[in-house]
């Protein structure tokens, strides 16, 4: 095998994907209670720069009766080379090949990954439905954030976990332990766990609760991370500060399935940053969190890592500022510490439409952070923004380029240095409606009318200083199917699958045409899926998970939507949203 | 400066040179090492490295140059760098030099040939010209491998013939072995892999560079 493997990575384009032996890796003995393969349904430099993998792979090595290696979907000229060889799909650190595993275990952390699990399942020869195997193969599970709404890849899972895996994995393998290997005893056994749903073994679970971890304080964080040797997308520390988001944005799915919102403490902050930079030797550190100006003591943070990273020369990076509470102070951390680009999301061009979604900053808002950077020397801004919002109109996306226009003209008035010039990048997105989100129940766009969109958008923009970046509209078609699908979308993916789709997250390999076929050959109609409005009687494929957050919060959230009536943060006031409910202590801010 | 000497095996032979720059950079870091940083913009660890080992290849003596900001004792450096090293690369030796690596005109390689296949590599490299197509930054070229390398049996040992094959690794001229070997497989259709490690450097006159 060792041998055969050698050959392969002779001639593939990144062999050091391959090897398994990158810096804080973990080996440990074959004679081991349980193994893992822990794989990630996409190509390693972006599973690379996935901090859940990353926390989870060092949570099981914990245990001394487990070990999890790691694997990623293979680029295609290895698929190629390991189809040629008729090798098997290998984990990294053993190169054993994934059959031999108890568990193989999959991180989904978006749509288009889908495809990814079904071949890396049929290059390991394993059968990819969970009624096709039998004892002897190892348990297929899933998690992550997509798992929200299991039902579209229900039928290749084994155990799928809804939630936080932190909470709720070791009792996973404890189970796995007591029942001695059996398959049978351990799956029935397993819908007894907080956030385990056994989707193809005995009788449907009628609720699945989302496993939520209570004190986020006192929760595992590694102190050590892989370090590849190839450049991942996101090659640096990730520090996770919170979890959760105060905001309640309509649209914003992980605003809702990550509550409550959770901070961690400074000490621990410090105290974990020091000891990753040590085990790693990275030059940077990024604040992980939805919306890093809503952690309450992020200055009194910047200030006590800035102390430990200026004299080693590290970088600290602050992701997701917000518009409306970016003041004078953050600035001053980031460009004390290194210039960072400048990011910002209205989401919507329009104040109407941003009170639709709960996106509670103002024009004002936007001109006095264009202000505080400007000021600092800012000369580069990009603008995130979505079209297909609900109750979008014409004017809303002409508004959009008037946005921008805006951000132009601040450049001018407050700019210390105008001469450096300003650019401004729109990137939009189309609006994907979420499970879980107050805005479940509406309808996408259909192609042509996101292409009419794009166009007036395209047209409204008259500076030579406003770029503008589309998200590809087939593949917004797909995600929503796969967001809000059900059952039968598993044959769907499993028909594009076999037409040859591959890492569809990637622009040229991603070939809608297959996917139509096979929509085709299903019987499926993807509008049935997008552009249909739902009523909120209807039963979603998702009513069974609990999530924390209720249908009626939703449904309220939803109807004050189309009054463009905001609600409050959690901070100001609590809208009732139904978290309290599934934590047993008071998480609440 | 500051020479390094440190060896490249196992799996780390698939790191590329760029990656291993990166690698470097942050074993340092982990070690403690008082390194010296450019100064600008964008400050980072100065380091020149001997020329890029081919991906593939192993490196017994590689050298890296560094400068360091204060006086250090090698020996205890040496033993926080290996601590801090990952899998496949060991550090061995650091000492003072100020010989400019522009001196290195050649490299001594090893290539571990099968008993079973070396008459015929014997026989591939007795042919009176190898020519291959070799990319460089003015497009293709060929090269004659035969009037580039000179290349020796030098001792057979469990089940392998090893021989030992001397290129140039200048400045001006670059030519990797594995360049050699990929000739005689396209040529034999032979799939093995053969182990490659670049063993040393000469300077102009043969003598080992250090």
């Amino acid at each position: 095998m060792i041998e055969n493997i050698d050959k392969i990575l002779s001639s593939v384009s990144k062999p050091s994907w391959y090897i398994g032996t990158e810096l804080n890796t973990v080996h440990k003995s074959r004679d081991i209670h349980t193994r893992v393969a822990y794989c990630f349904p996409d190509l390693y430099d972006v599973g690379m720069s996935h901090l859940g993998m990353k926390l989870l792979y060092h949570m099981m090595n914990e245990r001394d009766d487990l070990w999890c290696e790691r694997v990623f979907a293979p680029n295609t000229d290895m698929e190629e080379l390991l189809r040629k060889t008729n090798t098997s799909l290998f984990a990294l650190e053993s190169k054993d090949p994934l059959r031999e595993f108890d568990f193989v275990a999959f991180t989904l952390v978006y749509e288009l990954s889908y495809t990814g699990i079904l071949n890396m399942l049929d290059l390991a020869g394993i059968p990819i439905y969970a009624k096709d195997r039998t004892e002897n193969d190892p348990i297929i599970i899933a998690g992550g954030p997509c798992m929200c709404n299991p039902e579209p890849v229900a039928d290749f899972f084994d155990v799928i976990d809804i939630g936080e895996g932190e909470e709720n994995l070791n009792e996973l393998f404890d189970l796995y332990k007591e029942c001695g290997k059996n398959k049978a005893e351990f799956l029935e056994k397993a819908k007894n766990i907080r956030g385990m749903y056994v989707p193809n073994h005995g009788e449907k679970q009628e609720k699945v609760t989302r496993a939520v971890i209570e004190d986020l304080d006192s929760a595992y964080y590694p102190d050590k991370l892989v370090v590849p040797f190839a450049q991942a997308v996101h090659d640096r520390i990730s520090l996770e500060i919170m979890r959760g988001c105060i905001r309640g944005c309509r649209f914003c799915q992980a605003g809702m399935i990550y509550r409550p919102y959770r901070q961690k403490s400074v000490e621990r902050l410090k105290s974990d940053a020091v000891k990753l930079c040590e085990s790693t030797g990275y030059d940077e550190i990024s604040l992980l969190s939805l919306s890093t100006s809503d952690f309450q003591k992020l200055p009194e943070l910047a200030e006590s890592l800035r102390e430990y990273c200026i004299p080693r020369k590290i970088s600290l990076a602050l992701p997701s500022l917000r518009i409306d509470n970016f003041s004078k102070e953050i600035s001053d951390e980031i460009s004390s510490i290194r210039k960072t680009g400048l990011t910002f999301a209205p989401e919507a061009g329009t104040q109407r439409l941003r009170d639709v979604i709960n996106k509670n900053i103002t024009d004002e808002d936007i001109e006095r952070s264009c202000k505080i950077a400007f000021e600092n020397g800012a000369s580069a801004v990009k603008l995130y923004f979505m079209i297909g919002l609900p109750t979008e109109t014409d004017e809303d996306i002409i508004g959009i380029a008037q946005t921008a226009q805006q951000v132009v003209e601040y450049f001018y008035k407050y700019a210390t240095n105008r001469s450096r010039g300003i650019s401004v990048t729109i990137s939009c997105a189309t609006f994907v409606p979420k499970p879980h989100t107050p805005f479940q129940w509406e309808a996408q766009l259909t192609l042509d009318e996101i292409q009419r969109r794009q166009d007036l958008l395209k047209r409204s923009i008259t500076s030579k200083k406003v770029h503008l970046k589309y998200h590809d509209a087939d593949t917004t078609v797909l995600e929503g199917v796969f967001a809000r699908g059900d059952r039968k979308i598993a044959q769907l993916i499993e028909a594009a699958w076999r037409l040859g789709c591959r890492l569809d997250a990637w622009t040229e390999h991603f070939d809608f045409s297959r996917w139509q076929k096979a929509a085709e050959e299903c019987g499926i109609n993807f509008y049935d899926y997008t552009a249909r409005k739902r009523s909120f009687d209807e039963q979603l494929p998702w009513h069974f998970v609990d999530i924390g957050v209720t249908k009626s919060f939703m449904q309220r959230e939803c109807e004050k939507a189309y009054n463009a009536e905001t609600t409050p943060n959690c901070i100001e006031k609590c809208s009732g949203c139904g978290m309290n409910k599934i934590c047993k202590g008071d998480v609440c801010p | 400066m500051t020479r390094i000497v440190f060896s490249k095996t196992g799996y780390a032979k698939y790191i590329s040179h760029l990656d291993l720059t990166r690698c470097m950079a942050r074993m340092f870091a982990r070690a403690n090492v008082p390194i010296w940083y450019t100064e600008g913009f964008n400050p980072h660890p100065y380091m020149v490295f001997s020329a890029a080992l081919p991906i593939g290849v192993y490196g017994e003596n590689e050298l890296l140059d560094i400068k360091l900001n204060e006086k250090a004792d090698y020996k205890e450096l040496l033993d926080r760098m290996n601590k801090a090293a990952p899998e496949g690369i060991s550090f061995k030796e650091i000492y003072d030099s100020d010989k400019d690596f522009k001196y290195v005109e050649k490299a001594v390689y090893e290539i571990k040939i099968p008993e079973n296949i070396s008459e015929k590599f014997k026989e591939f490299i007795a042919s009176p010209e190898i020519l291959v197509s070799k990319k460089t930054k003015r497009g293709e070229t060929t090269v004659d491998l035969k009037a580039e390398i000179s290349i020796k049996e030098s001792e057979s040992k469990d089940g392998y013939v090893i021989f030992e094959a001397i290129a140039p690794c200048g400045n001006e001229t670059n030519i990797s072995p594995t360049l050699l070997t990929g000739a005689f497989s396209e040529k034999t259709g032979d799939d093995t892999i053969f182990e490659i490690s670049r063993i040393s450097f000469l300077a102009k006159n043969s003598e080992i560079f250090r």
